[in-house]
């Protein structure tokens, strides 16, 4: 897989200086019994919400009220959930969210690679005002803009589609501002020079040098925006209701609302939910860890 | 998936020089000249366009929406700022407001002050299965809020919840979490701190391993002690992480919306608690615009939000540099 | 003879033509097994219609749509099933936003004076003939969907919500008191003995009596004829002594203790009753479809008594279809089918929400039938004779967000943030500001 083999490059890079660099005298000791013990309960901490979500998804509805209460896996996952998709169109909502957060993933890294490279690496008058503008809304709640938002999409018709999710979300400028800072450390000068002298158009020197180049940043953009899509609640909940068209973190809410009387099925519900998101970190994981690390020294 | 086809689609970048051949001439130049001038401008205009139309207009329109009487159907009648005289005096803001900050602070502080100690245990050296540890705690960064909050509101839960079998069980009582404005409050900073402390501890742990180790070097040559490395080199180094991670829960926090919105889970959730205990500014904000479908007043805490939040994050930039310099 | 259903219908035009429709349909209604409509009325090759019906709650109609669909293959229902507070919210938004609006909408009767207000915003069943179902309904409860001049009907009746007082049996025999129905009944003609016996089971058992405060407040306030408006829609929340009264008995037991202080309507509530937190339950038919569902494990426990000071009416929704919709011929039929006597009998027996068809009530379907989870009680009789003492009490405008204030300031003092006199003073505070000063 190519995604997978780029990430692995851009998780290398701090892997690689961590394990480069020497360590000499230090504010910090050796591991030890004591530094495995507190990892141990920090691990377990982390990860207990989620083994609880499948002790209630696994267990009937009663269990929940059983005084002590169930604390193992039970049996009845499959059945929770064949109830939880049989009830609501859950999987539809899977759907549609994958959908939603395929597509605001795509775009958002094409055009963030595009203006990164732009603020990067191009001349252009106003540049540095442009860049600026896009820092500072990097700190600025769009969210907020729910109300007029609202009345764009009823005044588009578009309350209930899908587009009403995705497109608000077709940029950002954090994506913009990573992946300049990607380009800037990633794309050689001299080389897109060297494509100028031999009569490189500019959106050639984008697509042969800057996209290859860019791809591990961009893979990790593209990673972090499709969980942060998955996981988007407030605007979904407020422009879809028709359960065919929900995004899963809406159904997930209208199930728990209204299906209060079997929460065996809702914990199985959330359990899909979560579900998607767990299988990629598996399988991702180190290139995300990797890519949340080397954001924190490039912001 | 178009993210794979960007990134199958490369080519050895100057595998083939000269691109479509040598033409030169005046018409070539001239069009490489307006390659050049129009490019970038072409290249960023996506994103401005998009973001005008659907993240700065929205807000600069949520201001003159909060000047009207504003409904559902679209009639409107221009009141000016009584919006805002109302929302002063009106007692719900308030209670939003309070609860909004509580719940903020004691999310944040704790968990960063956890984040940088787990970073401190993660950097110990020769520390074994890494990726595990680090992935480990990343995990309940990509679960999501509405899973998070019905999870932890059933553990939380008076009469069936976990914690209250726990605490019952060492003897201790029952708390009822929803009742109270403390218990509620960090009932819910439990989820926002369970979701996050992991995401910050590899900030500050990335923070933390970029330390030029001559640094360290040639503070221990100066004498400097276990205490005085910390305090002159660790904490003057992880300056712009704290800050980012500040910067960041600022953003999150005082946004904070699912978790109360879940937490209550009856009939009415949105109020916040039946003395609106938990009730955020955004739930508050969600109560009026599209549960009372009052648009105008809906829009004036929005816009207030908004305000509050970037006075925030300003202010947290300031104090920062207030302690650089005060350095 | 079935106008055809694929050819686009003006509607003004169509009004005759759909009048004759109803007629039709209220003669296949007449009797006889509860078939979906005629045979013939779906000529097989009708266009596909999909319509969406929104609910919350329980109503209990799973079967009989498969039902219909079976007899109308061209017609597919589909259901969303939402929490009541964010069912009628969305439905709300989906009317005034003019998109997102389902074809079929169940409207509670707390929020159908609210919705009849903008009657435009629904078709007028009128229009396609309901005016010769009136005789199947309840009077009253035909009134409440009917706009004021009578012009517009936007909803047909689906259930009604006569009152009674459901328990455990095993807990009461736990209490020492009696489980036998006439003589717990007897137990309570007022509210006070009722809050005394409370008192006498929670010491004994040591869970709570009742359920929440707000459980029991509900039953007392919709035992008047007026709750929070009066007649001529006028707001009367702080001086209609009904409302004083429901609130002080609700704070008497509360103090009192026997409240097991569980938010109805949430996980807790389900795991409570699953687990016998809390002794009785009010009981409007409607509760029997919840209990069932949420506790099928105390089946044979529970019994069903009459409730303290007679009768009274709590829910019962109706079913609109929303203008928005694109096959209103379609929905009405589905509907109006839906409705008739012989299906919400089939909800009673199954489900247990009582029909709003009195000319069942004296039937001997109704009559004999008994239902095994509540040890046997003669359900339909019980509640038939609640149904016909019910004076039916008016709904006005805002009712749906009134009682969320005020079951919010029953739990403030339940969960012990405010003391009932505080939480009396902030209550009219806060519909004063969110519905207006009252009279």
């Amino acid at each position: 897989m190519a995604t997978a083999g780029a990430l692995e490059r851009a998780a290398a890079r701090p892997r690689a200086r961590a394990r480069g660099a020497k360590r000499g005298p230090r504010a910090v000791g050796r591991a030890g019994l004591r530094t495995y013990g507190l990892l141990a309960v920090a691990v377990a901490l982390s990860l207990f919400p989620l083994y609880w979500m499948f002790v209630v998804g696994s267990n009937d509805s009663s269990a929940i009220s059983r005084v002590p209460p169930t604390v193992v896996p039970g049996p009845n996952f499959l059945r929770n959930a064949s109830r939880v998709v049989h009830t609501v169109p859950f999987l539809r909502s899977l759907l549609n969210t994958a959908i939603v957060a395929t597509a605001v993933t795509a775009s958002v890294v094409f055009f963030s690679t595009l203006a990164g490279f732009a603020f990067a690496r191009l001349q252009f008058r106003g540049r540095g005002v442009l860049f600026l503008l896009i820092v500072a809304t990097m700190i600025v709640p769009v969210q907020l803009g729910i109300i007029p938002q609202f009345m764009i999409m009823v005044r588009l018709g578009w309350v209930d589609r899908l587009q009403a999710v995705i497109v608000p979300g077709l940029v950002t400028a954090f994506g913009v501002f990573w992946m300049r800072q990607y380009i800037s450390s990633a794309v050689p000068q001299e080389l897109l020079e060297a494509g100028r002298v031999d009569g490189c158009s500019t959106f050639r020197l984008f697509w042969s040098v800057v996209v290859p180049a860019a791809r591990p940043g961009a893979a990790v953009l593209g990673l972090f925006t499709f969980m942060q899509t998955w996981n988007d609640f407030l605007w979904p909940l407020v422009v879809l209701r028709d359960p065919n068209r929900l995004t899963v973190q809406v159904a997930l809410q209208g199930l728990n609302e209204a299906y209060f009387e079997d929460y065996g099925m809702v914990m199985a519900g959330t359990v899909l939910s979560v579900l998607p998101l767990l299988v990629i970190f598996v399988l991702l994981g180190r290139q995300i860890v990797g890519g949340i690390m080397e954001g924190a020294l490039k912001g | 998936m178009s993210l794979g086809q960007v990134v199958e689609r490369t080519g050895s970048p100057l595998a083939r020089p000269g691109g479509s051949g040598p033409r030169p001439g005046r018409r070539r130049l001239t069009l490489s000249r307006l390659d050049v001038a129009v490019s970038p401008y072409l290249y960023v205009a996506p994103f401005f366009l998009l973001f005008a139309a659907f993240g700065l207009f929205p807000i600069l329109y949520t201001a003159f929406v909060s000047l009207h009487r504003w409904d559902i159907i679209g009639s409107r009648t221009w009141i000016g700022l009584q919006n805002y005289r109302d929302l002063l005096a009106d007692p719900r803001f308030w209670i939003a407001l309070r609860n909004t900050f509580s719940i903020w602070v004691l999310s944040t502080v704790p968990q960063l002050a956890l984040a940088l100690f787990l970073a401190h245990v993660l950097d110990r050296r020769f520390l074994r299965a890494k990726t595990f540890f680090r992935m480990a705690l990343l995990v309940p960064n990509v679960t999501s809020v509405v899973a998070v909050a019905i999870v932890f509101t059933s553990i939380f839960g008076l009469h069936f919840g976990l914690v209250n079998y726990v605490l019952e069980s060492l003897g201790l009582g029952r708390i009822d979490w929803k009742a109270g404005v403390l218990s509620s409050h960090l009932a819910i900073s439990a989820m926002v701190m369970w979701r996050w402390t992991g995401y910050n501890a590899l900030i500050y742990l990335a923070a933390l391993q970029s330390i030029p180790q001559e640094l360290y070097e040639a503070a221990v040559i100066d004498g400097a002690s276990h205490f005085q490395l910390l305090r002159r080199v660790t904490v003057p180094m992880l300056r712009p992480a704290i800050l980012f991670t500040v910067v960041v829960s600022t953003i999150g926090g005082l946004q904070i919306f699912a978790e109360p919105l879940v937490f209550d889970g009856g009939q009415y959730a949105y109020r916040g608690g039946t003395g609106r205990q938990y009730s955020t500014l955004a739930l508050f904000l969600y109560e009026q615009g599209f549960r009372s479908f009052k648009f105008g007043y809906a829009a004036a805490v929005a816009w207030v939000l908004f305000v509050l939040i970037s006075v925030m994050v300003v202010l947290n930039v300031l104090v920062f540099r207030r302690i650089r310099s005060a350095d | 003879m079935w106008p055809s259903r694929s050819r686009p219908r003006p509607r003004r035009r169509g009004v005759a033509l759909l009048a004759t429709a109803g007629l039709l349909l209220a003669a296949c209604q007449g009797g006889g097994p509860p078939t979906a409509g005629a045979p013939g009325t779906s000529p097989q090759g009708a266009e596909p219609v999909t319509l969406n019906m929104w609910l919350f709650g329980e109503f209990g109609y799973g079967p009989l749509i498969e039902r219909y669909h079976r007899e109308h293959p061209n017609v597919t229902v589909k259901t969303k099933v939402a929490d009541y507070g964010a069912h009628h919210d969305a439905l709300t938004a989906g009317l005034a936003s003019g998109s997102g609006a389902p074809d079929i909408a169940a409207i509670e009767v707390g929020f159908i004076a609210a919705f009849k207000a903008r009657p435009e915003n629904f078709y007028n069943l009128l229009d396609f003939g309901a005016g010769d179902l009136q005789g199947d309904y309840l009077p009253w409860k035909w009134q409440q969907a009917l706009t004021g001049d009578g012009s517009a009907l936007i909803g047909l009746p689906t259930d009604v919500g006569p009152m009674a007082m459901c328990y455990r049996t095993d807990l009461f025999e736990q209490a020492g008191l009696p489980t036998d129905r006439e003589e717990v009944g007897a137990l309570w003609p007022t509210w006070s003995d009722f809050i005394e016996v409370g008192r006498r089971f929670t010491q004994a058992t040591g869970v709570g009596f009742i359920d929440a405060g707000s459980q029991l407040y509900n039953a007392i306030v919709n035992q008047g004829t007026e709750k929070y408006y009066r007649r001529d829609d006028t707001l009367v929340y702080a001086s209609n002594p009904q409302v004083k009264k429901a609130w002080d008995l609700t704070m008497e037991a509360i103090q009192a203790g026997i409240s097991a202080q569980i938010a109805p309507f949430t996980a807790e509530w389900n795991a409570g009753m699953q687990r016998g937190s809390f002794g009785v339950l009010t009981c409007p038919a409607w509760m029997m479809g919840y209990i069932q569902g949420q506790a099928p494990d105390t089946a044979g426990k529970w019994d069903i008594a009459p409730m303290p000071e007679g009768s009274g009416n709590w829910g019962g929704s109706f079913l609109a279809l929303p203008r928005q919709g694109q096959h209103p011929q379609e929905a009405y039929q589905f509907i109006s089918w839906l409705l008739a006597p012989e299906q919400q009998l089939y909800v009673f027996e199954h489900t247990g929400n009582f029909p709003s068809t009195p000319e069942l009530y004296s039937d001997p379907a109704i009559q004999d039938f008994s239902n095994p989870f509540f040890n046997d009680a003669p359900v339909g009789r019980i509640f038939a004779e609640s149904a016909m003492k019910v004076t039916p009490i008016y709904e006005g405008s805002q009712e749906g967000q009134i009682r969320s204030i005020v079951e919010s300031a029953i739990g403030r003092v339940e969960q012990g943030q405010q003391s009932p006199g505080e939480a009396w003073a902030s209550l009219l505070e806060e519909l004063e500001r969110e519905v207006g000063p009252s009279s």
